[in-house]
């Protein structure tokens, strides 16, 4: 019989369910609004509206117009604000949406706790099943453990065997050698031109002839151009048939200049931009670094540049974009200095510092990694590439010593640890001799051994190089010193055999051509002299401005780059 | 029809509580210096101990609740508190569950620091559960707790779902320890269903989840809890030796099967028939296949585990980052992802990062296998299980899986005048 008490208990429960009916109804149209707030949220862009979108367009063909510059900074303010409302309005909503829900939900509660209705055991499963149950968890079992077997055997046939699937191509891993996928210059080609800093191999030696000997920044003489530069830099110009490239960047724009050989007039200027990953940050540096110390490369088909910021760009003939990678904030006191060079299809970049010191060969079409080793020490040293008649050697000099790779696979052949102090110098190579120097350490003429090795056939620790680096032949090694000396050794013993000293230091890295040697001083000054076992000089010739940058030598031509001024000398 | 309101509800909640997007700042030219921005302080170490006295305090509550006092009414209001508290207070961040990956993590490094408050968080809800059973899982636990007020149309499962299902908690149990002790990140925090709502706030894939496993406990009672919980495994275990679990009848059973009708979530192990399934030569050879079947099943584990490593590992984010670069850099990824862009802005050399993810794959290859091998002897072990049984003349708790929320001797007729079954005659 129904009690009042039971009747009391029925029409609170049906007021329970009424409110959570309510409460339900609630959340309903709240939900509603904030999916449409959520939706014109996601469908409007307030930032780029098309009435912005337009008028920015219009400012940037009319800056100087200030309505124009009210106007949009009005609709931006609007538009901002209308995202903040609704996201205001979120908020909000969730609040009511949550509270709605919590207030149902209890009210569910409620409503169960004043049920009467009892659980009917009539729809169990009769009591003889159970045997059944246990029947259906062991088929329950298996099956789930079938299926774990079955996934791992999915997961074993989709899997890379050797783990390639997270494998970067290291020396360790690179048995093959890299196959460049184009046709790449021929090694007359790149004699023919001044691809890369100190030449063809890096090495400083010029097959070029009908060199000049003769002119005068300051007058004009055997001046064939002079075309002043927007921007400083210290790196070197390169040249590849009738283009000359180099580089320049201060904190407001790092740039690649290409230039017309004949004519010296600007072609065009790539700006370095949107390289991925850039912060934008600049690295301090050195003032007598800055931050286009190093020098482009070229392959007859793009252009190649680094700076002291980590951009690494790369442009085509005309200084259109082609590929960029940031290879990191140089960990670099002085500044990132070491320069480009292009082997076989391959762009070497010696990337040194006190920390993730690196060298890294890239795919010159695309910059993409094909090796890369971890290097032990700072520089600010430049590779070269030689042909010892064995085999070809990358040779690379650090702070602490040379190492020489193989450059298909970045496989080391060979290395020496002879250097100390802070090595600039690049090596130099003759002979069967590769000869490397750096200031505060020694210099040192390493033998090329039979069995693929080195070994140390002297060593020098009298007057030593700072920043420019060796020059050498089969006989002699010339080293432009930090104190305004050039010292001329053996190259078979490490005997000095003369010792000359200028006004000026040579920052700018010693030349050879048609057996003189060419060394410019910071003042500008050439000085020209035969690569003799005695001091015999040929000429003196002024540019009129101070220098730093390691002239390119072309047939009957010399480039060369002063602090504001690019001149070519010659016919 | 309430419910169903809710169902569309929760997606509108879903949406709403998604984060924020950001908006760029404005390009000042007026020489306005933004600010900075601001991280707040963290939060003092005392509370880490009042969190753990409530933690405390709320199971003692709830075991007496259960077992004492014998109070549906007491464990539903604990169920309340703890959403309340542990929820939407403490945003479902003092958690039991998570406190798995930090053990493991501080067991496999020396460098991580555990602290005694995770300690004690981590081996609590285990202490009680020797004791009383998971009464932690009763009413304290929050993902628990906001699953149990969702149970309004409970189904039985047939048992080759429910056996098939229950493996996934020990690979969810193996996966959290890996991952922790492989440093791949707390996958059980980073994929927690329920905390998105506690905070107001998620991922979308963790709203989604949670609002799928919320509609889904109207009708299959707390899945995440008898599903997917890890630290249900070690509750678990460590309930099966409870010293003085819940008892569904303070008295004799009177068999009127009240009790298994009311449980939603098929923990009462129902009296056996007289006849036994099979003769006893059939149950002696299953019970002998089965236990040979152990060592198989371990090796097999062992190698499926070693097997499914790399699938593992592809969640470390160090490995997937190499993979990535791997890509691109053979130039099957012409885009570079905002991961591997940042990587390369750090300027770490390939090769370094191709070591590291060698190394933890070479942890993932140990540690998949150990998994494989006791998942192996999970599943031997419940067969073997399985293959054993015994005459019970009374309804009893399946203290392992029994959750502890009191509504067997809610409805349990012995010994409550008042209770709510108290008059009704369903016996067989």
């Amino acid at each position: 019989m129904e009690t009042d008490r039971d009747k009391t208990t029925q029409v609170v429960r049906s007021a329970a369910l009424a409110g959570a009916g309510v409460s339900g109804v609630f959340c309903l149209v709240v939900s509603v609004l904030l999916l449409v707030n959520i939706l014109q949220l996601k469908l409007n862009d307030p930032l780029n509206a098309p009435s912005l979108v337009a008028l920015r367009a219009q400012y940037a063909g009319q800056p100087s117009d200030e309505s124009l510059k009210v106007q949009i900074r009005a609709l931006d303010l609007m538009a901002r604000r209308a995202f903040f409302a609704s996201q205001q309005q979120l908020r909000l909503g969730g609040f009511l949406l949550l509270g709605g829900a919590g207030v149902g939900i209890s009210l569910l509660i409620l409503a169960g706790l004043l049920a009467t209705a009892h659980p009917d055991p009539r729809h169990l499963p009769p009591l003889e099943a159970i045997w059944a149950r246990r029947a259906g968890l062991r088929r329950g079992l298996k099956l789930a453990a079938g299926a774990l077997l079955a996934l791992a055997l999915a997961a074993w046939i989709g899997a890379d065997r050797d783990l390639g699937r997270y494998q970067v191509m290291t020396p360790a891993s690179a048995r093959a050698k890299w196959v460049p996928a184009i046709p790449v210059p021929s090694p007359a080609e790149r004699l023919k031109n001044w691809p890369n800093f100190r030449g063809p191999d890096g090495n400083g030696v010029s097959p070029a002839r009908n060199i000049p000997t003769r002119w005068n920044g300051k007058t004009g003489e055997g001046i064939k151009w002079k075309l002043t530069l927007p921007r400083a830099g210290f790196s070197s110009p390169i040249v590849w048939g009738k283009r000359i490239f180099l580089t320049a960047g201060d904190g407001a724009a790092r740039e690649i200049y290409g230039v017309d050989a004949d004519r010296g007039t600007l072609l065009w200027t790539a700006v370095v931009t949107n390289v991925p990953g850039a912060p934008g940050e600049l690295p301090e540096v050195a003032e007598s670094t800055g931050l286009a110390a190093s020098t482009p490369a070229t392959d007859g088909e793009r252009v190649y540049a680094v700076f002291g910021t980590g951009e690494l760009f790369c442009t085509d003939w005309e200084g259109r974009p082609v590929w960029s990678r940031f290879l990191g904030k140089p960990e670099n006191h002085y500044g990132h200095s070491s320069s480009l060079l292009v082997v076989d299809g391959l762009l070497i970049v010696q990337f040194d510092g006190t920390s993730r010191a690196r060298v890294l060969a890239l795919d010159s079409r695309t910059g993409r990694t094909v090796w890369e080793r971890e290097r032990p020490a700072v520089s600010w040293a430049s590779p070269i590439c030689v042909d010892t008649g064995r085999r070809k050697e990358l040779i690379l000099c650090d702070s602490v010593g040379v190492e020489s790779y193989n450059p298909a696979n970045g496989v080391t052949w060979w290395r020496q640890d002879c250097l100390g102090g802070e090595a600039a110098p690049s090596a130099a190579y003759a002979g069967g001799l590769v000869f490397v120097a750096s200031d505060f350490a020694r210099a040192s003429g390493l033998r090329l051994t039979g069995t693929g090795g080195v070994e140390v056939a002297w060593q020098w620790e009298e007057a030593l190089p700072d920043t420019a680096s060796l020059l050498a032949t089969s006989q002699l090694v010339f080293m432009a010193t930090r104190d305004r000396a050039v010292v001329c050794l053996k190259a078979k013993d490490g005997v000095r055999l003369w010792q000359q000293e200028f006004a000026s230091q040579c920052y700018a890295s010693p030349i050879l051509a048609e057996n003189r040697v060419y060394a410019l001083d910071r003042d500008g000054v050439m000085h020209i002299f035969e690569a003799a076992e005695e001091y015999k000089p040929v000429a003196t010739c002024p540019l009129g401005e101070n220098a730093g940058a390691t002239p390119a030598f072309a047939e009957g031509r010399i480039y060369i780059r002063g602090l504001r001024n690019l001149y070519g000398i010659g016919e | 029809m309430g419910l169903f309101l809710y169902l569309f509800c929760l997606s509108g909640l879903v949406q709403g509580a998604e984060p924020p997007s950001r908006f760029p700042k404005p390009e000042f030219e007026t020489g306005y210096v933004q600010p900075l921005t601001q991280c707040p302080a963290p939060r003092a170490a005392y509370l880490e101990w009042v969190d753990v006295g409530v933690l405390a305090g709320a199971l003692a509550l709830t075991a007496w609740l259960a077992i004492r006092k014998r109070s549906r009414r007491g464990i539903l209001a604990m169920t309340v508190f703890s959403i309340l508290y542990f929820g939407f207070f403490r945003r479902g961040c003092i958690c039991p569950v998570g406190s798995i990956q930090n053990v493991a993590a501080s067991l496999s490094s020396t460098s991580f620091l555990l602290p005694w408050t995770v300690v004690l968080l981590f081996l609590l809800p285990l202490v009680f559960a020797l004791f009383f059973g998971r009464v932690f899982c009763a009413a304290v636990c929050p993902l628990g707790a906001i699953q149990d007020v969702m149970i309004r149309r409970p189904v039985r499962l047939p048992r080759v779902v429910s056996g098939a299902l229950g493996l996934i908690p020990y690979l969810a149990l193996g996966l959290a320890i890996l991952y922790a002790v492989t440093g791949a990140g707390f996958v059980v925090c980073r994929h927690d269903p329920f905390v998105g709502f506690f905070r107001l706030g998620g991922t979308v894939t963790m709203l989604v989840s949670g609002a799928v496993f919320l509609l889904l406990g109207i009708f299959v009672a707390r899945p995440y809890c008898r599903f997917l919980c890890p630290y249900s495994v070690l509750l678990n275990w460590a309930a099966r030796f409870a010293a003085r679990p819940v008892t569904i009848t303070p008295d004799e059973c009177v068999n009127c099967r009240l009790c298994e009708a009311s449980c939603p979530f098929d923990c009462i192990l129902p009296t056996t028939p007289d006849r036994p399934p099979e003769t006893r030569p059939v149950a002696r050879r299953r019970l002998g296949w089965a236990v040979a079947l152990v060592p198989a099943a371990v090796m097999l584990g062992a190698v499926a585990g070693f097997a499914m490593h790399t699938v593992f590992a592809a969640g470390h984010p160090v490995v997937r980052l190499a993979g990535r670069i791997a890509l691109e850099e053979r130039l099957q990824m012409r885009e570079y992802t905002l991961e591997s862009e940042a990587f390369r802005g750090t300027g770490q050399p390939l090769a370094q990062l191709d070591a590291e993810a060698r190394a933890i794959l070479a942890r993932f290859r140990i540690g998949s296998t150990v998994m494989g091998g006791v998942l192996g002897l999970v599943v031997g072990g419940q067969l073997v299980g399985l293959a054993l049984w015994s005459r019970r003349k009374t309804y009893e708790i399946d203290n392992g899986n029994c959750l502890s929320c009191g509504r067997c001797f809610e409805y349990c007729p012995v010994g409550r005048p008042g209770g709510k079954g108290a008059g009704q005659d369903h016996g067989n």
